[in-house]
């Protein structure tokens, strides 16, 4: 059992830098598609796809399906517990890094 | 150090106008617009410029979504530029036709020539009004331009009695053209992007 204060861990999901990325801009707007993403972003297909599927299975992106003018559109949108999971990431990060010198 | 460039909301908010569709569109509109002027419609040109901009959404998502993908902003952000767009709409078109059956009322009566000289610059001063709302509203820098564009062919249309639809018309073309340019730049690229991932 560790002896008083520790370093606060960093959540492991959200901490990897593809995923970041991806939940930065889907906390920038409401919600988002596949395609979108892939563009702002940068990533591959493959890896976006994965890393989607990770967010998604932990509940921390949703993902809604509707048709539009006939045609499938998906669209992801973080969940409330994806909120609360980036602002405790937020909160994490800055604690860490506020004893480091600018 | 590294040449980093953080991507803000007002970033994505402005790279979402540069595919050049709300340009073509706005050029049609006031193309037709100066084209009408000049015949027998008149006034009326001015009704069909809404239409164009009503096309700006089914085209979006026919031309430019399946390539840019979907986006839909922050409710706070869809608010603000609906009540914006709407208001520039209204005032747009409503200070055009006050300005269009003045002009008309002058030329009527005939009586005063040089008022009448001087109308003829407004409607493309109040375009520019609402071209530079539209451009503050979409972040995107260019319709300023436009603007500046449309006050500067009023003077020239004042000064060289040349009539109102003169600097609509040139404005027009030119803005067409803009639009024309940036969508194939958006197509373009877009296609490198399909080929590439």
């Amino acid at each position: 059992m560790p002896f008083g204060p520790t370093i606060p861990e960093v959540d492991v999901l959200l901490h990897e830098p593809a995923r970041l990325r991806v939940l930065a801009l889907l906390a920038m707007v409401e919600r988002a598609d596949f395609m979108y993403l892939l563009r702002k972003t940068g990533l591959s297909r493959g890896n976006l796809s994965v890393q989607m599927s990770k967010l998604e299975a932990a509940g921390i992106v949703h993902l809604e399906r509707e048709l539009v003018d006939r045609r499938p559109r998906t669209t992801y949108f973080l969940s409330e517990a994806g909120l609360d999971a980036l602002r405790d990431y937020k909160r994490t990060l800055l604690s860490l890094l506020e004893p480091f010198p600018d | 150090m590294a040449n980093t460039q953080i991507l803000t909301e007002r970033d994505l908010f402005r790279s979402f106008w540069d595919d050049g569709l709300l340009d073509i569109l706005t050029g049609m509109a006031l193309l037709l617009a100066g084209v009408g002027w000049q015949s027998e419609i008149g006034a009326l040109a001015v009704v069909q410029a809404p239409l164009w901009i009503v096309l700006w959404g089914p085209l979006r998502r026919l031309v430019v979504e399946p390539r840019a993908g979907f986006v839909r902003f922050s409710l706070a952000r869809r608010k603000r530029i609906t009540r914006g767009l709407a208001a520039t709409l209204a005032l747009g078109v409503g200070l055009f036709a006050v300005v269009v059956l003045a002009a008309l009322v002058v030329r009527e009566r005939g009586a005063l020539p040089t008022l009448g000289q001087a109308v003829d610059g407004l409607p493309a001063v109040l375009v520019a009004v609402a071209a530079v709302l539209a451009g503050l509203l979409t972040g995107a820098r260019r319709f300023h331009a436009y603007a500046l564009g449309l006050v500067a062919g009023a003077a020239v249309t004042v000064v060289f009695a040349l009539g109102p639809a003169f600097p609509l018309v040139v404005v027009a073309l030119a803005v067409i053209a803009v639009g024309v340019t940036l969508l194939g730049r958006f197509l373009r690229a877009a296609r490198a992007f399909r080929e590439a991932s």
